[in-house]
């Protein structure tokens, strides 16, 4: 009785998860589908819209700067999230629901309410157009903050005190009891970093004047915002290929390892 | 609550195992300096510039943002007054209702299906996570051209099961269940991550005893799983709220807020007011309003995590 | 009338002195930098044409090093440009809406063109508004309301593909013929900015939507209640056009796929549309009412903004009268189908040659004559506001046409009443 039961639910959660699986990834097929396929006066396989959308913005040069900006961003919001979320797990001072406050903030404010003057701030620094001036705002992640606070914040005390006992100091016990324990909780993060910044539109189209520093979801824009005329679905579909391909490899390549990690990390014990 | 350990290197009369300044490195000083640039950088990208808006919403803001009189609340009553931005909240309301309830019920089924699954098809999992990837402006501009009237690929899928003349972003209801799907399709995956790692930490004899002592699982959902989800839950739904208020990109792409304002929320509106209108004085108290809302949320939601994340130890 | 040319002539006597002075320095210094902030109105390969321009431009001007930016659709360009300018180093051109010019004024952000508009020979209408006595947009990238018709479509129901409508009652003729072979009559955009598309009804009823002084409109007027009735007429009485707001990005790729015979759009989709149809694209006036075709205006204007220094400004002008010279206007227009901005560009003998093999190139030109100028106010985008969501709750069902309108009408005063 229990066994065809779980048989016939195991087929129903099979099914749903495999039109769930279509629904979700449909718009992604579309795309792949769109790009390769001819348009109007043409049919089959074609290379003519990804040459297309190619001939409208030097595509390669702005892959290689949303590779740097994502990377970069992800490095520095790892590490200081890692410096910052370690004091807040592990000591008490004065001032430290203030600290954490502010480092909450980062998560909840709008971009629209400090957009101008963080253009002001970046163009004070005399870094308009440039991948720094992008990165800038965003080297702070709170996200990354309270991720790794969390992570640290699990790790039993037990195992600090025998470190100590075998005589580490405070370096040698975060190098070993408490930086191992992260690896699930930085996968996390670098999931939700590398996402948002490797699609963030708004802030590198104002910040950016020319190609120099220019990411590819700015190449993008300039194939779907058009003004006056409809739109060309096909080189849009281009050029959103060119953008989601190389992050989608990824995925493939590594989705049991960021499924694993999310499946370990955010124990919130 | 965390207790306050000071480092018993200066104490133990053990080997040290690091190098000589590694003892300085453990002082209280050095735990302020190590978190002084991330606090400036915070501070100056984001809590000096918000509090600047609040300070200004309270005077009267000229075409290019600057102050040319004091107007104590007359920016917050010039924004309630005007009719659009009811609707507006209305609008925005409903929306991140239908938004967050939605997502977060698909994400935690998702999160529960994979989980008990184990080893899923590498395709099934590219093809549900695969909205996360896909940037927001491209994302909405293919929805566009799957709801285009009469001849979109949605639309004509409603014409075979019997809605024909379907125009669901020509119509202010539909275009905003439009924007709910739209936001579902993007960020369930997304939040079923993490409600797969809430779920990962119920100890291990726990699922057993759930396992043998309730096939079918309604039970313990309700009196196991739940509790413990808890913490994970009023952080995911956090970031939902956050996410579902700060939505614009689709209704920049897909609507303008129309038709008839029908698709007009909050933060459409904010950029509307400020680089469409010139009307900054409403806005900095529209971001002001927002700000406040949305800290306390969070706020919390996250006291509501500090009380239970020790819960289950 | 003298007193303008008077102006002109000091200006430009002014600017060849400028230019000669300047002249003689130039040969030992470094070249002008000049940031201008462009749109690009339409997708595509567009964006490297505007470079190669641009590039040809900085060859043939070595004093002078343009460098264009790509800020986004004309919305984001707007937003662009006002965040320079708050941080205090706005573009030194910039191509916007030709009707932002009332805010960009409010906002004390531009320079009068008037030594351009002078000497460039460019057709009157798309000069207008002239305000307080002052050119401050010179057209670049201009384009009217037209009805492109599909001639496939039109012979099969029985139609003249050379015989487009005239007039409102052919229109509706025509779409009722085309209906009959199960494929829609006619689609006009209503989502977003629609008081483009509304405004040529509007005119053709009687009244435009605005007067030109950027400070009245006339939301409410006979003419106004008339047009929208006939939009109604059309999907609600005869049937010839699909209920509800219709998207402006799709609706060009419906008549390319030949799913409606007839659609309204703007003359610089032209491009575009000949690209993705494998039939025939007709292209004509949009229908009167009562005798006039008129029609609406839209597109960019180059304006230059307070803010750069004297060598940038003759820069900035050097480049305006380039880009708009006869060549490079008709370069443009065959590149898009945005109306030519000077009658010469259509004397050029590539031009000639290209537009006897697409005469649809044409018909914005021709349409000049019986443009309107476009809707232009103060607080612009609040009032197009105001209008685009009255026009879509009575699309929609949700009001009636003279509330709705009598409504809009009552908001647009309110809002206008700061700056009379």
């Amino acid at each position: 009785m229990g066994v065809t039961w779980r048989a016939w639910r195991r087929g129903l959660e099979g099914g749903v998860l495999a039109a769930v699986a279509l629904i979700w990834g449909f718009p992604t097929l579309w795309v792949l589908y769109a790009t390769f396929a001819g348009t109007g006066h043409t049919s089959g396989f074609t290379l003519g819209n990804l040459a297309g959308a190619l001939q409208t913005a030097p595509f390669g040069e702005y892959t290689v700067n949303t590779i740097i900006i994502v990377g970069t961003l992800l490095l520095t919001q790892g590490i200081v999230g890692l410096i910052v979320g370690f004091i807040l797990a592990r000591y008490d001072f004065p001032g430290k629901s203030i600290v954490t406050a502010i480092f909450l903030l980062q998560i909840v404010v709008p971009v629209y309410a400090v957009l101008i003057q963080d253009y002001q701030i970046v163009q004070g620094l005399h870094l308009l157009n440039t991948r720094l001036g992008i990165m800038l705002p965003y080297a702070v992640s709170g996200i990354a903050v309270v991720a790794f606070r969390q992570a640290f914040r699990a790790v039993p005390r037990e195992l600090e005190e025998a470190a100590r006992l075998d005589g580490y100091d405070m370096l040698g016990v975060f190098r070993r009891v408490y930086l191992p324990r992260v690896g699930p909780a930085a996968i996390a993060f670098a999931v939700i970093s590398v996402t948002f910044h490797w699609t963030d539109f708004l802030w590198p189209l104002i910040v950016t004047n020319s190609d120099a520093a220019r990411p590819v979801v700015v190449g993008l824009a300039l194939l779907a915002e058009a003004s006056e005329s409809g739109l060309q679905w096909n080189l849009l579909a281009a050029g959103t290929a060119i953008v989601i391909i190389p992050v989608l490899i990824v995925f493939v390549v590594g989705t049991r390892r960021i499924l694993a990690a999310f499946t370990s990390t955010f124990d919130w014990r | 609550m965390s207790t306050l350990v000071e480092p018993a290197s200066q104490a133990s009369p053990g080997p040290a195992k690091a190098g000589p300044g590694a003892r300085w490195l453990a002082g209280p000083g050095v735990r302020y300096l190590l978190m002084l640039p991330p606090a400036l950088m915070v501070i100056g990208f984001v809590v000096y510039p918000m509090v600047q808006t609040v300070i200004h919403s309270f005077y009267r803001l000229d075409g290019l943002g600057r102050v040319i009189g004091f107007a104590g609340f007359g920016n917050y009553s010039a924004l309630f007054a005007n009719p659009v931005f009811m609707q507006v909240l209305r609008n925005t309301a409903i929306y991140t209702v239908f938004a967050v309830v939605l997502s977060i019920a698909l994400a935690f089924a998702l999160a529960l299906l994979l989980t008990n699954r184990g080893i899923v098809n590498r395709l099934l999992l590219v093809g549900i996570f695969s909205p996360t990837v896909m940037p927001t402006i491209a994302a909405a501009n293919i929805w566009l051209y799957f709801l285009a009237p009469q001849f979109g690929l949605v639309t004509e899928l409603l014409g075979k099961v019997g809605i024909s003349q379907a125009n669901i972003l020509g119509e202010p209801g539909s275009a905003l269940g439009a924007l709910v799907a739209l936001f579902v399709w993007k960020y369930a995956p997304y939040f079923t991550l993490f409600l797969m790692a809430g779920l990962q930490s119920i100890p291990q004899n726990v699922r057993e005893a759930m396992r043998t002592e309730d096939p079918h699982g309604w039970q313990s959902l309700r009196k196991v799983v739940l509790p413990i989800m808890a913490p994970m839950l009023a952080f995911v739904v956090t970031l939902a709220v956050i996410y579902a208020m700060e939505t614009i990109d689709p209704i920049y792409v897909m609507t303008q807020g129309g038709p008839a304002n029908g698709t007009n929320l909050v933060m459409f509106y904010l950029y509307q007011l400020g680089f469409n209108y010139y009307a900054w004085g409403p806005a900095a108290a529209l971001s002001a309003l927002l700000l406040g809302g949305l800290s306390s949320l969070s706020a919390l939601s996250l006291i509501a995590l500090e009380r239970r994340a020790f819960h289950w130890a | 009338m003298r007193s303008t040319w008077m102006r002109v002539g000091s200006a430009m006597a002014g600017l060849a002195l400028l230019v000669s002075g300047g002249a003689v320095a130039s040969a030992a210094k470094a070249p002008t930098q000049l940031s201008f902030d462009f749109p690009v109105g339409v997708t595509g390969p567009l964006t490297t044409d505007m470079q190669h321009l641009v590039n040809a431009f900085n060859k043939t001007h070595p004093t002078i090093q343009v460098t264009p930016v790509f800020t986004g659709s004309y919305q984001q360009t707007v937003a662009r440009v006002e965040t320079d300018i708050q941080s205090g180093t706005p573009p030194t051109l910039a191509v916007m809406t030709s009707t932002s010019v009332y805010d960009m004024l409010h906002l004390n952000a531009i320079l009068p063109l008037d030594s351009v508009a002078a000497q460039g020979d460019y057709y009157p209408a798309l000069l207008q508004p002239e305000v307080k006595g002052h050119y401050y947009g010179i057209p670049f990238q201009r384009s009217t309301v037209v009805l492109y018709y599909n001639k496939d479509i039109f012979k099969e129901a029985g139609l003249n593909p050379n015989q487009p409508p005239k007039t409102w009652s052919d229109l509706v003729t025509d779409a009722k013929a085309i209906q009959k072979l199960g494929i829609t009559g006619i689609e006009i955009p209503t989502d977003g900015t629609c008081y483009w598309e509304f405004a040529p009804f509007a005119i053709e009823a009687g009244q435009n939507l605005a007067s030109n002084d950027g400070l009245h409109v006339y939301f409410n007027s006979s003419a106004a209640k008339t047009a929208l009735n006939f939009w109604m007429d059309l999907s609600h009485k005869y049937g010839v056009e699909p209920k509800g707001i219709l998207p402006w990005a799709t609706v060009p790729s419906d008549f390319e796929s030949g799913k409606v015979g007839m659609i309204v759009h703007s003359s610089g989709s032209l491009a575009a549309i000949l690209k993705a149809a494998n039939f025939k694209v007709g292209e004509t006036f949009m229908p009167a009412d009562h005798s006039k075709y008129l029609t609406d205006l839209g597109g960019g204007d180059f304006f230059l903004f307070k803010g750069a220094s004297k060598s940038q400004q003759q820069a900035a002008i050097a480049f305006i009268k380039w880009m708009t010279s006869p060549q490079q206007a008709a370069t443009w227009s065959k590149e898009t189908g945005y109306v030519a901005v000077t009658p010469k560009a259509y004397q050029q003998s590539g031009m000639q040659k290209f537009t006897a093999a697409h005469p649809q190139f044409l018909i914005p030109a021709e349409q000049l004559q019986y443009a309107q100028p476009e809707l232009a106010t103060y607080s612009l985008s609040q009032i197009q506001d105001t209008l685009d969501a009255a026009i879509q709750s009575v699309l929609d069902g949700q009001s009636q046409v003279v509330p709705a309108l009598n409504q809009a009408q009552q908001q647009a005063n309110g809002i206008l009443a700061n700056y009379r």
